[in-house]
């Protein structure tokens, strides 16, 4: 039998300590090596018992979860973050993300939900709720939180841009090779990949789309 | 408005009632001038003629004296007196701005000149001997002609000089007219100013008392939204704590579960627990929305679909003996707001529950959108109207506060007003409500309006359909936490990953055949793939399926842009579109045209 997942939980909570210890204790698969009640005690147990994932409630007082998740990912990188909130929130989920978490959960899914995380992170994967997760956004700095979700006009190549203000203007294709001093059938490809991109498969919702978004004058 | 004190029209006005004083005052002035000249002048011109008169006498007189005595005394006094009378006439004629008739005074003048002649010529008698003949000279129709003359020149001279006493008297009064008139267009000017200054005075006051108002109203805007801010903190915090011990509550229930027999009695009971333990679960989101503490997916939404939907759906918990109604006034703009569909549904359900609590009797609730334009923003307005018993103002005033309902503890939890309030906020908008006790209540919700989208952008609630036919897509990115999240939401979509860290990871996994990708998801910026485009090492290792290029710059474009199977997706990227875009590349979907 493969060695059971080490658990390091921490939370204030001392009734839903012991209730999420004893029910992840339930599990063949998951063995709690440790539970605490607040952050600072959490990255001293975890230097020493090295777990393989930190069960971390936000709402703890003392030290910040998140300074101390930051440091455990430094000192201890294959061990793996999983937040735990009363609620959904924002800034709480940027602050996750930026400190890389493997996972953020509320407590008002059921228990099952965090049985199915910690093993899907233990994995190596991440486990976040599918609202979160849809907002999540990469770029060059790592991923964090969108709060403009409506903007697909960032999906856009500069090249693919310039095509669509062309098209929007109702110039012909060859005139927009011309233009561009790239062949016709580059000019398609852009074209093909900006109504994909944008979901948008008529020239006149493109026109109004790039009107929208101030690329071409009405 | 601009409110500069009128400095201009209040000197204007100033200076013309100065002005208009000062000439009433110095006309006062000309004309008792004028009146005391006149006064004076009548009064001289009177001693004048008395004088003349008895000057005229004294020589007929002096000259009778001087030929009955023979004294020379008497002649010295004759002479006297007339280089007396001479004098003042030369005077008088000489004075020409007295205004006086010059011609009665020559003729005067002349008529003494002969009297003189003759009184001449009856002294050179009487110094002959001839003393009667001199008398009968003095006393003869000659003299007295002369003296007559002399006497009608004198009073000529006077009527002359009243009448040109008068004259001036007659054009003063014509200025004096003329004058007032000119003071009562300056005094109707200046009234004019001063009624055009006490008007605009007075608008500044009720723009004033406008102003005065709005703000006492902002006051008890901020004073109620901080008050719901407080509450709100409060109330999360309530649900926060409330939520531990429900976790703890549920998570016990299921152990409790789990070790005991299927058919145990206990069972039963606690399903009893978990599902009272769900209703409250149901009472702290209600918190946490209001509290402003939950997260609102906010899309492009039609209030006018979501009202259609809303009304078929509360239809079914509306009483028989309540009409339900939905009014939409269209709007060729459209109705659109940026709002989270599942929250905005919840607040109308919210509302139209109220509604119908309030006419136990039966009624009509009428649920309402309009779109208006409040300054310069243009907001979409929901309304649900009813014919209840109305609120008290102390009711209305405390409705948004969470807990507080009129209704028994059965049948509300006085979260319903709360929660909409703290939804319709979280969406930039505000609640408002208006209610006459016995006529009714109407709840009015106002959201910014945003322009209506392109169908396309148009994303009620869908459930499914973002699920893909299995496959098994390679994901090459190096860093690992971005890998990790990328392959979370691939794997959300329905795919298999192999998420990997290296090209020699890549190759690895291309060369099993018998789990060949269905799309290959890379990072164009791999390091050590400078030399070559990582779509031609792609290609050259034999794998011709999709690649989903993603890229921080743009240098990578044109190099790849010559293979149809290649898409480049320049960062930052959203899971939802990575996930949006990996499907629609592996879908066949022959009957999509292309209209470009």
């Amino acid at each position: 039998m493969n060695k059971p997942i080490s658990v390091l939980l921490a939370d204030d909570h001392t009734l839903v300590r012991e209730m999420l210890v004893e029910r992840l204790d339930s599990e063949a698969d998951i063995e709690v090596v440790a539970s605490v009640s607040d952050a600072g005690e959490a990255l001293q147990a975890a230097t020493e018992k090295k777990p393989q994932v930190l069960l971390l409630d936000i709402d703890m007082p003392g030290r910040s979860p998140f300074e101390v998740a930051a440091e455990i990912r430094k000192s201890l990188p294959s061990s793996r973050v999983i937040f735990l909130s009363a609620h959904m929130n924002d800034q709480y989920i940027e602050q996750a993300l930026e400190c890389e978490a493997a996972g953020y959960l509320t407590k008002d899914e059921p228990t099952a939900r965090l049985i199915d995380a910690i093993r899907a992170v233990a994995r190596g994967s991440t486990h976040f709720s599918s609202a979160v997760s849809e907002r999540i956004v990469i770029d060059e700095h790592g991923a964090h939180l969108s709060r403009d979700h409506l903007t697909r006009l960032k999906l856009l190549t500069q090249r693919e841009l310039e095509v669509l203000g062309h098209l929007a203007q109702g110039l012909p294709k060859k005139t927009i090779a011309r233009l561009m001093g790239i062949s016709v059938k580059t000019v398609e490809k852009h074209c093909d990949h900006v109504m994909e991109k944008l979901d948008i498969h008529d020239r006149v919702q493109l026109a109004r789309f790039a009107i929208r978004e101030g690329l071409s004058q009405p | 408005m601009a409110r500069r004190f009128p400095w201009v029209w209040v000197g204007s006005a100033i200076l013309l009632t100065i002005l208009m004083f000062a000439g009433l005052a110095w006309h006062v002035r000309s004309t008792f001038e004028v009146g005391r000249e006149v006064a004076e002048s009548y009064v001289a011109s009177d001693r004048l003629r008395d004088l003349m008169t008895e000057l005229q006498q004294q020589l007929a007189t002096t000259a009778i004296l001087l030929i009955a005595t023979h004294d020379p005394t008497w002649k010295v006094r004759h002479m006297e007196v007339e280089s007396k009378l001479q004098q003042a006439l030369r005077e008088t004629i000489a004075d020409s701005e007295s205004g006086y008739n010059q011609a009665a005074l020559v003729q005067a003048r002349d008529a003494i000149s002969e009297l003189s002649r003759l009184e001449a010529e009856a002294t050179s008698l009487a110094e002959w001997g001839e003393v009667n003949e001199a008398l009968a000279l003095l006393s003869g129709d000659e003299y007295r002609e002369l003296q007559r003359r002399f006497l009608a020149a004198s009073q000529l001279f006077i009527d002359d000089h009243r009448g040109f006493l008068n004259d001036r008297l007659a054009l003063q009064a014509e200025r004096e007219v003329q004058s007032i008139g000119v003071a009562f267009l300056i005094l109707l000017l200046s009234l004019a100013i001063w009624l055009a200054l006490v008007r605009r005075l007075r608008r500044w006051g009720a723009a004033l008392d406008r102003e005065s108002v709005i703000r006492r109203q902002l006051e008890a805007e901020l004073l109620q939204s901080q008050k719901m801010e407080a509450v709100g903190r409060l109330a999360s915090g309530i649900a926060h704590d409330f939520r531990n011990l429900l976790t703890a509550i549920r998570g016990y229930v299921t152990l409790a579960r789990d070790r005991i027999p299927s058919l145990h009695p206990a069972r039963h009971a606690l399903g009893r627990v978990e599902e009272a333990a769900d209703q409250a679960e149901g009472v702290i989101r209600g918190l946490l929305t209001f509290g402003r503490r939950s997260v609102a997916e906010k899309q492009a939404v039609d209030t006018e679909e979501l009202i259609t939907r809303a009304a078929a759906w509360v239809q079914r918990m509306v009483p028989a003996k309540v009409q339900l109604d939905t009014l939409v006034q269209k709007d060729e703009d459209g109705l659109w707001v940026l709002a989270d569909p599942v929250q905005l549904q919840q607040v109308l359900l919210n509302l139209v529950v109220n509604a119908c609590d309030a006419m136990p009797g039966g009624g009509r609730v009428e649920i309402a959108a309009q779109r208006s334009v409040i300054g310069t923003d243009p907001v979409v307005t929901i309304s649900v109207r009813d014919t209840g018993h109305g609120m008290s103002e102390e009711v209305a005033a405390r409705a948004l506060e969470p807990f507080f309902t009129t209704k028994s503890a059965s049948e509300g939890t006085g979260l319903g007003l709360s929660m909409a309030h703290g939804i319709v906020t979280q969406h930039d908008g505000n609640l408002s409500i208006d209610s006459t006790p016995g006529v009714g209540t109407t709840v009015s919700i106002r959201l910014p309006a945003i322009p209506a989208p392109l169908a396309s952008d148009s994303t009620m609630p869908d459930i499914g359909g973002d699920i893909g036919e299995p496959g098994h897509v390679l994901l090459l990115e190096p860093h690992d936490y971005v890998r990790q999240i990328m392959a979370a939401a691939l794997e959300a979509a329905g795919y298999t990953v192999a998420a990997l860290a290296s090209t020699a990871d890549l190759l690895g996994q291309l060369r099993d055949e018998q789990n060949l990708p269905v799309l290959v998801v890379l990072n164009a910026d791999l390091p050590g793939s400078e030399n070559e485009s990582p779509v031609h090492w792609l290609r050259s290792v034999g794998y011709r399926g999709p690649v989903l290029l993603v890229s921080g710059g743009p240098e990578t474009e044109a190099a790849d842009m010559t293979d149809d199977r290649v898409m480049l997706l320049p960062k930052p990227v959203s899971m939802a579109q990575l996930k949006r875009l990996a499907l629609r590349m592996t879908r066949t979907d022959p009957e999509r045209k292309q209209v470009i």
